[in-house]
């Protein structure tokens, strides 16, 4: 899996391709957790052009949306495909989007 | 042994079979969309294989075709669609079914079972996207309009909150406090570090418990772990199932049967209440429960209800509820179906066909075989025995016989189609792997063939196939810059010719470049730049065939690693078959594989070479030639070998004699010879005798012979005599021909006919490095005959040959005498006349339309062509023909001691006298008045010497002798009057051998006498 990641002002994009693999995750936890951001930033994570298991994201997500909760919003892209298989999870995005 | 041993193979048969019938309707769903007709076919194969592995206790397989079932059935229903991800899942799903089938009862590898969980996880996964579509709940309806104007990307928004959300609470408690069903269970799944490992999807597991009715499914996160110390093998939530219903803790766990490593899982029991339990007196029954659902679940129309009913006598049938009835009606004949492992067959098969094990059909066949030996005994018997009542009864055998190996013969027949079923699908992944559209059009399927035919050319046409796709077929966007469709297209085709099948693979795709195929076959070191150059299109591409010859760019795990074709070609040739390539560089290729009908009883030509009897498959035979008198002129020697002229072709000659028994041939007069096809070449075979056309049952050859390639078989003719069966190409092998030298035969299908119109056969020779052509049919022989055998008579060559003197006319002065030895010769023969050509040696043989880039003004050329790819004089053979005729009239006349004497004189009084004078001194005189009629004369008529006056009606005697001297080496000699003006000063003046001045007649004679001698004549008359 490959990670990009862009911190412009108050802005961090972060794009994620390619498959998830636990090695290389933890890899790519490590960049993040280096990362500084605080309650202005917004952060944003690009996972449409991931090929991991859409169960394997979500808890991906669970992890980051703890990481950056101190942030302004949190945005996850998806691809309509990822969101199809996500939505059979439903629970699991219910944790995120819970208001 | 157990019950199933005995029918295991029958289940595995017949459950491929019905595989096969799957894939194939599968492919043609992919083309046309969903059949309804074809869903059930296939509906019906599926469900006929999984009710006979569930009999025999074949779980795994059963479990599978369970699912593969589900998917079937919603295709049936319409409600999933043949996509392609459909249909590639259809055709894996076929493929694994298959492996499971061929090792029924067997344990599933690891392997194995990850693949079955995968395609059941994808094909449950197609048929819940159908119940989302067509009930989405409450959540997923909502989600299914966002789907509408589904945008590229979705985004959700996730509030900073997230962290300060408090971890829901979930205990039995909360749980508990949610269920509201009075009987049924609580499941809790978790993923193991396993099926994180392997990313197995929990999801499907999930589905299955939707599909027993799962009222809710929730996900309970754990407690979320921070980036740095998640560890991304664990996973940190479960969830938790609530299904009602009335199921045993069994049928759960059969769900988690095959995903034991990938999940844990607890099953926790709701017991009924006793107040629920009263409710079951009442009204409201769970049965009447579930029957309203089952009412909001299947509110059908009436025209759907019809429909319904329709498919529910379908799924009785399916379900064997039906059977079940027959069973009790005729229960002796299932019984005998039972004990035979054909259920479920229609009952016309059962009439029309059995079953039958291939081995008993092999031993029938042997019977056979020896049944037609032991008639082929009594027929040999029959013709020495004088009794009639003994003969009339053999009669009546050999009809029999004839009739039941004809029987025989068919039970071994099937039709090619049988084999090509599984090319669709090889097509179809192959071409999607190479990014191709490829159509396959198949026809006359039907055509039948010999079981053990089919099995050798199935892997050849499978390979021709592939080359096809890979080197043939252009990828969409090639295609379409050279103008053509998009989608290429392959096409095969069978069909009957004279004993023979013939099998064309041909493709519309980029052909075959044969300047490309020398260049690699020059770089490989099979030929020179120099010989390459002699050889035409077609040799060329007979390089493909070559071990090791591969044309690819790069090694795929298609082709292009060289072995093929050659292994294709080695393959058919076993069979006593021929593979022909034919190919148009840009608009494709097309390879016809020729093979026989059947190997089992061939008809066969017993020849007999010295003591031995042979047997020379009939199918590789053109024709006899007897060697009489007549026809052993036309065998020649070249290059030192023997050669037949026959017809247009010369055929190289091997004696069997000399190839098998290493004795040299005798005479070979009133021997006989077989001309061979061996594939795409043809040459001759000299045997002692030919003695008749049998029908012989082929015999493996001992193994103590089986390495000598020149035999193919034995068999036993007569009185129990062991023939040989010869294989003509190892005969060709053992005598060295090597395949350029043999002579190439045209085709005389209507495609050949195409290639070969208008094509000629050119002898080529060299002559001082330039190439020389002439008509092949015009030779009547070659010969490299010994000089010394060579006369010369007067500046003119002769040789003693087949008790004649034939003349011979060199090329280009000077070959004889440069030393060349044996001379190379072609010998032109007409009914009056004949001369041999000398050369300087022979070189080819070539076959093309001749299109003269030049007409040639050289006397004996009648132009240029390209042959060969080679500017080529060709001669004109008529022109030498003119020469000898002029030569021989020439020795004729010196024979009779004439010599002719052209007049050429404008005055008739000069003209006359002249005449005069030449006749009396015993010459033959022939008088012109214009240069036109003295060079016609000098055509026709074999002139010695010409004596021309000073004036011609059209011109002046200059002229006349400069136009003779052109190409004529006859002495002139011209005649001026006293009067006449001193020509000593005419630039032309050397023109003339001889100035005679005045008109007496011993100036005449003495000058002319002179002439005459030193030209090698004397007047005699």
């Amino acid at each position: 899996m490959e990670v990009r990641i862009q911190k412009k002002k108050e802005k961090i994009s972060i794009e994620l391709e390619g498959r998830y693999l636990t090695d290389s995750y933890i890899t790519i936890v490590q960049h993040l957790a280096e990362i500084e951001f605080d309650s202005k930033t917004s952060v944003e994570i690009d996972c449409s052009k991931c090929t991991s298991e859409a169960y394997q994201l979500q808890f991906l997500m669970l992890v980051l949306a703890k990481h950056f909760s101190s942030g302004k919003t949190l945005k996850v892209i998806l691809s309509p495909n990822q969101k199809d298989k996500g939505l059979r999870f439903e629970p699991v995005w219910s944790q995120l989007v819970k208001e | 042994m157990s019950f199933i041993e005995p029918v295991k193979d029958l289940f595995i048969t017949e459950s491929k079979e019905l595989l096969e019938k799957v894939e194939q309707v599968t492919l043609v769903l992919e083309t046309v969309g969903n059949q309804q007709e074809s869903l059930r076919e296939m509906f019906r194969c599926i469900h006929s294989i999984k009710g006979s592995s569930g009999m025999f206790g074949f779980e795994a397989i059963e479990y599978f075709l369970h699912h593969f079932e589900n998917l079937l059935d919603e295709m049936r229903n319409g409600n999933v669609k043949p996509t392609k991800d459909v249909v590639d899942l259809l055709l894996k799903s076929v493929d694994y079914s298959n492996k499971l089938i061929a090792k029924p009862g067997a344990s599933l590898t690891k392997a194995q079972k990850n693949t079955s969980d995968s395609l059941i996880k994808k094909m449950n996964a197609i048929v819940n996207g159908k119940v989302m579509e067509t009930e989405p709940p409450k959540q997923q309806k909502q989600n299914t309009e966002e789907k509408v104007n589904k945008p590229a990307k979705t985004e959700i928004d996730v509030k900073p909150e997230v962290k300060s959300q408090p971890e829901p609470k979930v205990s039995e408690s909360v749980i508990e406090d949610e269920v509201d069903f009075h009987e049924g269970f609580i499941v809790e799944i978790t993923i193991t570090p396993e099926g994180v490992e392997q990313q197995f999807d929990p999801g499907y597991i999930l589905d299955e418990l939707k599909e027993m009715g799962a009222k809710t499914i929730s996900f309970i996160p754990g407690k979320i772990p921070d980036l740095l110390n998640y560890d991304p093998h664990k996973t940190f939530g479960r969830w938790v199932v609530q299904l009602p219903g009335s199921f045993t803790e069994e049928e759960i766990d059969d769900i988690f049967t095959f995903v034991e490593n990938e999940l844990d899982y607890t099953v926790e029991s709701v017991a009924p209440k006793m107040t629920e339990v009263n409710d079951f007196d009442d009204e409201e029954s769970p049965e009447n429960d579930d029957f309203e659902n089952s009412k909001e679940e299947f509110d059908f129309t009436e025209e759907e209800v019809k429909v319904s009913e329709l498919n529910l006598h379908e799924e009785l049938v399916n379900e064997e509820v039906v059977e079940q009835f027959e069973v009790e009606e005729e229960p002796e004949a299932d019984e005998a179906d039972v004990e035979q492992g054909t259920q479920t067959t229609q009952p016309s098969e059962q009439q029309s066909s059995i079953r039958v094990n291939i081995h008993v059909l092999e031993d029938l066949l042997n019977l056979v075989s020896e049944l037609v030996l032991n008639r082929n005994q009594f027929m040999q018997l029959a013709l020495t025995a004088e009794n009639h009542q003994l003969n009339k009864h053999i009669n009546q055998l050999n009809r029999l016989t004839s009739e039941i190996q004809e029987t025989a013969m068919r039970t071994r027949m099937q039709a090619i189609g049988t084999s090509w079923t599984r090319l669709p699908r090889i097509v179809r992944d192959l071409s999607a792997e190479l990014g191709k559209e490829v159509e396959l059009k198949m026809e006359g399927e039907s055509t039948e063939l010999d079981r053990q035919v089919m099995q050798h050319i199935s892997e050849p046409m499978v390979h021709l196939l592939r080359n096809a796709l890979d080197h043939g077929i252009e990828t969409p966007d090639i295609r379409i810059k050279k103008g053509k469709s998009a989608k290429g297209r392959i096409r095969l085709n069978a069909y009957h010719r004279g004993g023979h099948i013939i099998v064309e693979i041909s493709d519309d795709g980029k052909g075959i470049d044969v300047n490309g195929i020398k260049s690699i076959a020059i770089t490989k070191g099979l030929t020179t730049k120099e010989q390459a150059e002699k050889l035409n299109p077609q040799q060329i591409l007979d390089f493909l065939f070559h071990p090791g010859f591969s044309t690819a760019a790069k090694v795929t795990k298609i082709s292009g690693r060289g072995v093929g074709l050659d292994v294709v070609k080695k393959h058919i040739e076993e069979l006593g078959g021929s593979v022909e390539l034919q190919s148009e560089f840009g608009s494709g290729s097309l390879f016809r594989i020729k093979i026989p009908l059947t190997l089992a009883i061939i008809s066969a030509l017993i020849v007999r070479s010295g003591d031995h009897y042979f047997a020379i498959p009939e199918i590789a035979i053109q024709e006899l030639v007897w060697l009489n008198e007549e026809n052993l002129g036309k065998v020649i020697q070249m290059q030192g070998n023997q050669v037949l002229s026959l017809r247009n072709t010369l055929l190289p000659l091997v004696s069997l004699k000399e190839v098998l028994q290493k004795k040299e041939q005798d005479s070979i007069e009133n021997n006989h010879i077989v001309v061979i096809q061996n594939g795409d070449a043809t040459y001759g075979l000299i045997v002692d005798q030919v003695d008749q056309i049998q029908e012989i049952v082929v015999k493996p050859l001992n193994r103590l012979l089986k390495n000598i390639p020149v035999y193919s078989g034995t068999t036993l003719i007569g009185s129990e005599q062991i023939v040989l069966i010869l294989d003509v190409n190892g005969v060709a092998q053992l005598a060295s021909l090597e395949q350029e030298s043999y002579t190439k035969t045209s085709n005389s299908n209507n495609d050949d006919a195409n290639l070969s119109e208008d094509k000629t056969l050119f002898l080529l020779f060299k002559h001082q490095q330039t190439q020389k052509a002439v008509h092949l049919g015009l030779v009547a022989r070659l010969e490299e005959l010994s000089k010394q055998k060579v006369e010369e008579i007067d500046n003119q060559y002769f040789i003693q040959y087949r008790e004649r003197i034939l003349p011979l006319i060199e090329f280009k002065k000077g070959i004889i005498a440069s030393g060349v030895n044996p001379v190379p010769v072609i010998v032109f023969q007409t009914e009056e006349l004949s001369f041999g050509l000398v050369v300087e040696g022979f070189h080819d043989i070539a076959e093309e339309a001749v299109k003269f880039e030049q007409i040639s003004k050289k006397p004996g050329i009648l132009g240029i062509a390209v042959l060969n790819e080679k500017s080529t004089e060709i001669i004109d053979v008529n022109w030498f023909f003119q020469q000898v005729s002029l030569a021989q009239h020439h020795v004729q006349m010196k024979e009779k001691g004439l010599v002719n004497v052209l007049i050429a004189e404008k005055s008739d009084f000069l003209r006359n006298h002249m005449k005069s004078v030449i006749q009396a001194a015993g010459m033959h005189a022939i008088t012109v008045s214009s240069k036109k009629d003295a060079l016609s004369s000098l055509k026709k008529h074999a002139i010695q010497i010409v004596l021309s006056g000073l004036e011609l009606n059209d011109s002046d005697g200059f002229m006349l002798a400069s136009e003779i001297h052109r190409d004529k080496s006859i002495p002139a000699m011209i005649i001026l009057s006293i009067a006449s003006n001193d020509i000593s000063g005419h630039p032309q003046r050397d023109q003339f051998t001889a100035h005679i001045t005045g008109y007496d007649k011993d100036i005449i004679m003495e000058s002319l006498q002179k002439v005459l001698s030193n030209n090698g004549l004397t007047i005699t008359g």
